[in-house]
């Protein structure tokens, strides 16, 4: 009983620990996306912004489902998207204003404005 | 028939894992090939919603991982719609492929086959720059990769720091400017005279550049240069051309007369034996052009004093007309009449009156 019991304490201190590196991991990267996105990280390197994101929104819901490890494991990734976010930015900003006129070029009707 | 109830559910639900794991499987690894194959296009014109089909595909994998078939339908699911988003907002003819992998898009990449060498220097074309200067130093030897220079100097321009059109490796003197004729080195100029010594007849003394450099001759050491020396073998103020005074001679009070004055008996009319001596001072006084003189008129006691007074004072007088008449500026003398006043020698001999009967030049400032 009495050995039982010290498992049980031992179980419940090591899950604790884990939900509040987790957590502290979890705060950290949300932090680091909105200073990213002040910097205009999101505009210039979108698809490595989207999804630091959503690995972000995925370990917030591993770690409500109490898988901690999982979500730490997430986490990592999101911050790993964001660096990648960050050393595209300055090559991908070179020429996706040339895509972008490309593609507002391609919306406009031909033949000028209908009345 | 509890127990064969229970067995068929178990096996039902035991089948229907099995169908969902392997359709999932099925279409995530569908998903998979697809976002490969398209990745570069869907990168360029729809990379948001390639990154929710990524993110998906992986979230999916991860639930099945977890034993949660139905989360990770629901992935697959949401990866399908993204998937299908990403297609088809990339099938525009912009979103092509990067063939050289450089991150610039084939369609704006002017070398679509050679990666850019972001190395600062005209990124934007999708060109390699291998030699940004074009000197002909490839930019990996080049110490100074923008800007041109030749092999001999690491590809750094060879400068010319004085500016004076010889290049420095060139220049004897390269911080001061000089001609190519004397290897960029300043003529020297030893006597400092602003004739160079290449030009200057005498270049250790100095002499103007009409006389080539060479200074004038003064045979006399009077300081007038022979050339404008009246009397170049005697010593003479330049006043006088060079040449000595012969009646007069200045001293720091005076302009002292070698000679009287003359004048006709009774009267202050100047007699023409004079002439020589009073034109002499005339010059002395034009060659001291800030000399303010005084001139004096003395008599002898004899006769009234009244009379030796004004008599004295018209000689004065005449003689500053005389000086004024030679050119003096008329400011710079005054003239007084003493009469017997101030002997200078024995009234009672007539050798003694003579000297007394007299006309003087006081300097009153020079």
């Amino acid at each position: 009983m009495r050995r039982l019991f010290v498992i049980c304490v031992l179980a419940t201190l090591a899950t604790s620990c884990a939900s509040i590196d987790t957590a502290t991991g979890v705060r950290q990267v949300a932090k680091d996306i909105d200073v990213a996105r002040a910097e205009g990280v999101d505009a210039g390197s979108k698809y490595e912004f989207e999804v630091a994101r959503l690995y972000l929104d995925y370990a917030l819901q591993l770690q409500g489902r109490g898988e901690y490890e999982m979500a730490k494991g997430y986490v990592a990734k999101a911050q790993q998207a964001l660096v990648q976010a960050r050393e595209q930015l300055k090559n991908n900003l070179k020429w996706q204003k040339v895509v972008e006129d490309k593609k507002a070029q391609a919306s406009q009707p031909e033949g000028g404005v209908q009345p | 028939m509890t127990r064969n109830i229970s067995l068929a559910l178990v096996a039902m639900l035991f089948l229907s894992g099995c169908i969902t794991s392997k359709e999932l499987q099925k279409r995530t690894s569908a998903l998979e090939h697809l976002l490969s194959e398209n990745h570069e296009a869907m990168y360029i014109c729809t990379p948001v919603e390639l990154a929710r089909a990524t993110a998906y595909v992986d979230f999916s994998l991860n639930e099945s991982a977890l034993a949660r078939p139905m989360t990770a339908k629901q992935f697959v699911d949401k990866a399908a719609t993204a998937s299908k988003e990403a297609f088809v907002g990339s099938r525009d003819s912009w979103c092509m492929k990067d063939r050289d992998g450089d991150g610039i898009p084939d369609d704006v990449d002017q070398c679509p086959d050679e990666p850019e060498d972001f190395d600062g220097f005209a990124d934007e074309d999708g060109c390699p720059d291998p030699d940004n200067d074009q000197d002909g130093v490839p930019d990996g030897e080049d110490e100074c990769p923008n800007e041109p220079g030749p092999v001999r100097n690491k590809g750094c321009p060879i400068l010319d720091s004085d500016g004076d059109g010889v290049l420095d490796e060139d220049d004897q003197c390269p911080n001061e400017p000089g001609p190519v004729a004397n290897r960029g080195c300043p003529w020297p100029d030893r006597d400092g005279d602003g004739v160079l010594d290449k030009d200057d007849k005498c270049p250790d003394d100095p002499g103007p550049v009409e006389n080539r450099g060479c200074p004038y001759p003064d045979r006399d050491g009077d300081g007038v240069f022979d050339k404008d020396d009246k009397c170049p073998d005697e010593p003479g103020p330049p006043a006088n051309f060079g040449c000595p005074y012969k009646t007069i001679e200045i001293t720091e009070s005076q302009i002292v007369l070698h000679q009287r004055v003359f004048f006709q008996t009774n009267k202050a009319v100047i007699m023409p034996r004079s002439f020589a001596m009073l034109n002499e001072v005339a010059r002395a006084m034009t060659g001291h052009p800030k000399m303010i003189v005084r001139v004096e008129g003395h008599t002898d006691s004899r006769g009234r004093f009244n009379y030796n007074l004004k008599l004295s004072q018209a000689r004065a007088d005449s003689v500053r007309s005389y000086l004024i008449a030679q050119g003096v500026d008329p400011a710079r003398l005054t003239s007084v009449g003493y009469g017997p006043e101030r002997p200078i020698d024995d009234n009672a001999t007539s050798a003694g009156r003579a000297n007394n009967r007299r006309v003087e030049f006081h300097i009153v400032s020079q």
